[in-house]
């Protein structure tokens, strides 16, 4: 999705694109070593002290690293953290060794943040607040997600990159580094398992 | 069952569109990312192995292996100088019931019985035989002596080296670096002593094999 989504983000600038309006284009199999190219020439160019690669990578992964932490961290605490996750990343990414991997390392990179976010906040009561301010906001929406949450772990990822980031199975594949077979039929048993609890 | 799912290609089912719909209002809003004015990147890395071994360690671990190899270089010392001095009193053993004093009386026998005996029988070959017998005496006298002042030159020398070495051994490997100026004289003087020991050891083992030679083929009457 690189080269069809405008500038999202800049170093200083604005935000100039909604995101619900942003159709998911479907990726083809035969694109995907493309783009794991294009990534490994941004981590370089990253490297090499470009911002705006960063940015770059920053508008790729970001919905990404965003349906990650929703499917293990309250909905209110998820875009703090995406902040951080980026954060870290910056810092750490001349130990990314090989640069056409950025996606499940930062995928990893995500899932040990909503670690470490729990482990920080287990004897505080934040948890129970936020849920009253997104339930006012979102209603149903996180009703719903919270059900989710409810469905095995292996399931939940995919389901909520699925759902809720609009990604298509091949790229949920490709940016997490699962095997596609697997998400294949997470999403699919997922959804069974959702239909049943929304039934209930 | 529909791939719409898997890659959103064919036909659309009523709930999933439901639920894309609704969960698409959580879905990722991207903000504003500020990279940090003074980037996090840090400046090129020196080669992960380094990095691995901080400076600290490197020394530690430097400080170690000269450690040890000083205790292995003063055991071996140690040593050899034991070796050493074992040798030189095995090879005085043999030897310590026999008195240079004692040689001469022997000696003088075994010359006038050699000497009747050519007399009598007025043979030239016995004559020169007595006198290749004298000549081998003698040096069994020489070497006799030598190896007696060889016994006291070892004695003084041990007497001598003896606090040095008792010093050595007792030392510190802590120890400051005044006191490991002084081990550097121990070890010269402990060098020397050894080459005398040495050279001692290759003359007294020529006289030696000379009189094994004698030994093995004696003279014919």
């Amino acid at each position: 999705m690189y080269e069809a989504t405008p500038a999202l983000l800049q170093v200083s600038g604005q935000t100039t694109m909604d995101a619900h309006d942003e159709t998911p284009r479907v990726r083809s199999t035969e694109e995907m070593p493309h783009a794991l190219s294009v990534d490994a020439s941004l981590v370089e160019a990253v490297r090499a002290g470009d911002r705006d690669a960063f940015a770059r990578l920053y508008d790729s992964y970001g919905r990404m690293v965003h349906g990650i932490l929703l499917s293990r961290v309250p909905y209110s605490e998820v875009g703090d953290l995406v902040q951080d996750v980026f954060l870290i990343a910056l810092r750490k990414i001349d130990s990314l060794r090989d640069a056409g991997s950025f996606g499940p390392w930062i995928a990893m990179i995500t899932r040990n943040r909503a670690m470490d976010y729990h482990r920080r906040s287990r004897e505080t009561t934040e948890i129970e607040e936020t849920h009253s301010q997104t339930q006012a906001t979102q209603g149903q929406a996180v009703e719903v997600l919270n059900l989710i949450k409810l469905l095995p772990e292996a399931y939940r990822e995919p389901m909520i990159l699925r759902f809720v980031e609009g990604m298509t199975g091949p790229e949920i594949a490709e940016r997490t580094g699962l095997a596609p077979a697997s998400v294949r039929v997470n999403i699919h048993r997922g959804m069974k398992m959702l239909r049943k609890k929304l039934g209930a | 069952m529909s791939d719409y799912l898997w890659d959103k290609t064919g036909e659309r089912e009523e709930d999933v569109r439901q639920l894309e719909e609704l969960l698409g209002q959580l879905r990722f809003q991207p903000r504003t990312f500020e990279v940090p004015a003074t980037p996090p990147m840090p400046a090129r890395r020196a080669p992960r192995a380094l990095n691995a071994l901080s400076w600290s360690r490197l020394a530690i671990a430097a400080s170690l292996l000269l450690t040890l190899l000083a205790g292995a270089w003063l055991i071996a010392t140690k040593q050899r100088t034991n070796e050493a001095t074992q040798q030189a009193a095995k090879a005085i053993a043999p030897r310590t019931t026999e008195t240079p004093e004692q040689t001469p009386e022997r000696a003088s026998q075994v010359n006038k019985d050699q000497l009747a005996s050519a007399s009598a029988n007025s043979n030239r070959t016995a004559l020169r035989k007595a006198q290749q017998q004298r000549e081998v005496v003698e040096q069994i006298n020489a070497s006799n002596a030598m190896r007696h002042q060889r016994r006291e030159f070892i004695s003084v020398s041990q007497k001598r080296l003896a606090a040095p070495v008792r010093q050595l051994n007792a030392r510190d490997l802590n120890a400051p670096r005044d006191e490991v100026a002084m081990t550097t004289q121990e070890r010269e003087a402990m060098e020397k002593f050894l080459l005398a020991m040495r050279v001692t050891s290759e003359k007294l083992g020529y006289a030696e094999r000379q009189v094994q030679g004698l030994n093995e083929s004696p003279p014919q009457r």
